[in-house]
């Protein structure tokens, strides 16, 4: 049993256990492919993606990770980082709101690249704030696909630009079911009557 | 004649054998990082059985070094363990201990 005693790396072993599942990876890639789908299609119901993205999200950690491999409550310093950047997190969200309502609403550039620079920028804080957040770094590898996708969409304009962003939301859903299946194997679920027994 | 100072030898037999044992150094690792966690938690990260997970928390329980509650999960009942502050001592103590041996090993 090799076994390095380092409380901070099982600490955040314990953590990123929770992100083995590829939830997180199939939720984004829904956010991701929602527009890029509505584009092609002129069935409103394709909208609701966005809202089973956080179903996916929830439900699948109640029924398929939870069962699996089990329940854990953080640690303090852990809660303490989450609700610090909770509210950097917030803020973020307001200045890029307001920086787009003042770019895109009020200054309404003519030119597509501040277009695509201004959002391009909001949704990379908001985003990588997100992946600092969760502290899972291929997180910032998908938010990279995702601005990828997005400019070469304004750049590309439609109908053909969607197409990069679907491309990329391709590639993070696959990534999340590949996670999925890895874990499914990894993790098979256990007897209930052995865990209700269990000390 | 090398002669042994008997102080130099204090550290070894005040060892915690209870938490020198390699699993239950690692059931406390682990329940010192988190508040809490479940038995299946432990055994996904320990990698553990169930038998052996089960009787290494006995003996920690006995020992008071850690803290069993119950709760409810929705409407069902959910077992969570917590390591105690005596347990946390204990494993502070126990690298403390480790460490003044270690670092008295000749090169």
């Amino acid at each position: 049993m090799a076994y390095a005693m380092n409380l901070k790396q099982i600490e955040r072993k314990a953590w990123v256990s929770h992100f083995e599942d590829g939830l997180w990876d199939i939720a984004l890639a829904m956010f991701m492919l929602t527009p890029a789908i509505r584009t092609f299609t002129d069935n409103v119901w394709f909208t609701l993606l966005f809202a089973v993205a956080p179903l996916v999200l929830i439900g699948g950690k109640r029924f398929i990770t939870t069962p699996r491999i089990g329940r854990v409550k953080f640690g303090r310093e852990r809660k303490d980082r989450q609700r610090r950047i909770l509210i950097a997190f917030g803020l973020t969200i307001l200045i890029t709101h307001a920086a787009l309502v003042i770019v895109l609403g009020v200054l309404n550039p003519s030119e597509t690249w501040m277009r695509v620079v201004t959002i391009g920028l909001c949704l990379g804080a908001i985003l990588g704030l997100v992946a600092y957040l969760l502290d899972i770094p291929r997180l910032y590898g998908y938010f990279l696909l995702l601005l990828t996708g997005w400019v070469l969409w304004e750049a590309f304009g439609d109908p053909t630009g969607p197409i990069w962003l679907a491309l990329s939301g391709g590639v993070v859903l696959t990534i999340g079911i590949a996670l999925l299946l890895r874990f499914l194997h990894k993790y098979p679920k256990l007897a209930e009557e052995v865990l209700d027994n269990n000390v | 004649m090398y002669e042994v100072d008997d102080d130099t030898l204090q550290p070894v037999p005040e060892i915690d054998r209870l938490v020198h044992e390699p699993a239950r150094l690692m059931i406390l690792a682990h329940l010192y990082v988190v508040e809490s966690a479940d038995f299946l938690f432990l055994m996904r990260q320990t990698g553990l059985t169930f038998g052996n997970l089960s009787s290494h928390m006995s003996k920690l329980e006995a020992a008071g070094y850690i803290d069993i509650q119950k709760e409810f999960v929705g409407k069902k009942p959910h077992t969570m363990l917590q390591i105690t502050n005596a347990g946390r001592v204990a494993l502070r103590e126990y690298q403390k201990r480790m460490k003044q041996v270690l670092d008295d090993l000749p090169d």
